[in-house]
């Protein structure tokens, strides 16, 4: 613009499509997000554990007399995905991306700036949505097709596909599946929450409290049969992914936790339009 | 060109309506959207917004539907809440780019046009600075950069001047001015009637969620009848007047002295007439223009409805013992002036 012209000029540009906003809303939120270290941080430990599954690939490629252990079968990723939700990093990554986006936006009042946009409540919610999926699918996918690429390349004779053709699609859709489950859920605390600590708080109260509760549950009363639990059926439901149809009732309680924290989102971002 | 055309529009929240049965025809240019609080003035903005769905009516924007997905109808809407509000984290320059992106801007045109309207709107040097570090003019001025980015053609503004002091409100009037000028139709929503009788060509006024008086500023302004102020010194005090009632004229004593006087006709000649003949000498004169302000009191029922009635002014006593006090009411108007 030139110096000398401070006034208002009308825009005669283009404009872009509604999808091209969402994401415009997601790239702020991931470039704030890549801007901090501890962030960094946090996803390069989260990494550790595909370091060590790395080796082991390398190990049993490398040494074909190496013990049992170094083994590498489809249920290595199973294994793999399910440690990552259950040591945690899955859940750290959606605390870290997720629980102050809604609430924040309410606490600073920049919900009614977004609103008032030409995007919808979903387009909004997509915007969320996105840096707290591509988050955990950096923990999850990423680094489980990752472990893949360097079996293949460390063994050429595609024996494992071969034998699991499938592998690759139970490796994305179970992580995709994760993303959305930990991504809306993390989210449904958020927006109940006018603070990004407290949200914070709340969702790791909520992963901690039900493990405590089915496991006490487990234990005492369902002795037989294992009480799902936040994290827990998460970790259960990579089985069906892998063929194990025993994990069904994981799943179904996932997809039970999916709605509610669908319907808390849909019902308190639509209240909170009107009294922003 | 009308911008806004309400029908029986009805809002309720919960059992309280807030907006009930209004219908209203807003034309283009900058439109003061008046009334005390609680009036209805934030739920009407917010209606127009696609927020609020009316439980009753109908209500069209630049011609086009309100509805609960009023989505596309946004793109030509900029709207600038009441309340404080910031991007978390971002710079002003950030903050404005975002909003023009999720505007419809591309990213380059968004940035470009965030430094733009951050210069327009007084903020170019510090554009790069946090925004939760700005003071609240600042603030709002950010909000102002968010609210234009996509260049609207509807302004909205909810209490555009809350908040700021005498300096900051007069630059974001002109900045209102301004914007008006560049063919952006606006609705500014305040209860400060300053502000409205500074930047505004129409006025609406509600009261409790319905409409009670709209118009041009210039027409709602005028004097209804032939009313005059005068002031007369005389040997005889009171002969003047009752000359004048013998003559059916009606008068109401004002404060010092000062009489209202309403005449069937323009000519002021009876009013000389009749002080020479009570040999009264006419210290001041002039044509009784009605306020706003009257106007505002007179249709939300506090005010005496007749000129001849109209607010008493402080009096010279009142305003020797509390100068600015006196002039604003004492702190007890109504329309919250500060």
């Amino acid at each position: 613009m030139p110096l000398y012209d401070l006034s208002y000029r009308r825009y005669e540009g283009p404009r872009t499509s509604r999808l091209r906003r969402s994401f415009a809303l997601a790239g702020s939120a991931a470039s704030l997000l890549l801007r901090r270290r501890s962030f960094l941080l946090l996803l390069a430990v989260c990494w550790i554990p595909a370091v060590v599954r790395a080796a082991q690939i390398y190990v049993a490629r490398q040494f074909p007399g190496a013990p049992e252990f170094f083994t590498i079968t489809p249920d290595t990723w199973r294994d793999f995905l399910g440690q990552q939700v259950r040591f945690l990093p899955v859940v750290l990554v959606s605390l870290a991306t997720g629980a102050s986006a809604i609430a924040s936006d309410f606490a600073s009042g920049a919900f009614t700036i977004y609103l008032s946009k030409p995007i919808s409540r979903f387009d909004y919610l997509l915007g969320k949505a996105i840096p707290v999926a591509a988050a955990v699918c950096a923990v999850t996918l990423a680094p489980a097709l990752a472990l893949l690429l360097l079996h293949q390349s460390l063994a050429p004779d595609f024996e494992l596909l071969s034998k699991a053709p499938w592998l690759p699609l139970a490796v994305t859709a179970y992580s995709l599946f994760l993303a959305l489950y930990f991504t809306l859920s993390v989210l449904a605390v958020s927006s109940l929450c006018r603070s990004g600590r407290v949200a914070g708080a709340g969702f790791a109260a909520l992963v901690f409290g039900s493990e405590i509760v089915a496991r006490t549950a487990t234990s005492r009363a369902f002795g037989a049969r294992r009480f799902p639990s936040l994290n827990g059926s998460a970790v259960d439901a990579g089985s069906w992914f892998f063929g194990d149809s025993g994990a069904v009732p994981s799943l179904v309680f996932m997809i039970l936790v999916l709605a509610l924290s669908a319907f808390v989102i849909d019902r308190r971002t639509r209240s909170s339009e009107g009294a922003q | 060109m009308s911008i806004v055309h309400a029908q029986g529009l009805t809002v309720r929240y919960g059992a309280r309506e807030a907006l009930s049965s209004l219908d209203l025809e807003i034309e283009s240019g900058v439109t003061g959207l008046l009334g005390p609080n609680g009036a209805g003035k934030s739920t009407f903005l917010k209606t127009l917004l696609g927020f609020l769905v009316p439980s009753r009516g109908r209500i069209e924007v630049l011609g086009r539907p309100v509805s609960r997905k009023a989505t596309e109808l946004r793109r030509s809407l900029g709207y600038f809440p009441e309340r404080a509000v910031y991007l978390p984290e971002l710079n002003a320059v950030e903050s404005v780019a975002l909003a023009g992106e999720i505007g419809g801007l591309s990213r380059t045109d968004a940035l470009a046009r965030a430094h733009e309207m951050l210069w327009f709107t007084g903020l170019g040097e510090a554009r790069y600075r946090p925004v939760e570090e700005f003071s609240t003019g600042m603030r709002q001025r950010t909000k102002l950069a968010m609210a234009l980015v996509h260049d609207p053609d509807l302004l909205l503004l909810d209490e555009p001047t809350s908040g700021l002091d005498p300096s900051g409100r007069r630059q974001m009037l002109d900045l209102v001015r301004e914007i008006g000028r560049r063919g952006i139709s606006v609705l500014l929503s305040t209860h400060l009637l300053h502000d409205v009788e500074d930047v505004c060509e129409r006025v609406v006024l509600l009261h409790r969620g319905r409409l009670v008086l709209g118009g041009r500023l210039s027409e709602l302004s005028q004097s209804s009848g032939w009313v005059y102020e005068i002031r007369v010194r005389e040997d005889e005090p009171g002969g003047f007047r009752r000359e004048l009632a013998s003559r059916g004229i009606e008068t109401a004593e004002e404060h010092d002295g000062l009489l209202r006087v309403a005449l069937q006709e323009p000519s002021t000649r009876l009013l000389f007439e009749t002080a020479e003949k009570t040999s009264a000498e006419i210290r001041h004169l002039r044509r009784f223009e009605k306020s706003l302000e009257d106007r505002f009191l007179t249709a939300i029922g506090e005010g005496t409805g007749s000129p001849m009635r109209a607010e008493r002014p402080p009096s010279r006593e009142a305003l020797r013992r509390d100068p600015a006090g006196a002039r604003e009411g004492g702190g007890g108007s109504p329309t919250g002036e500060p």
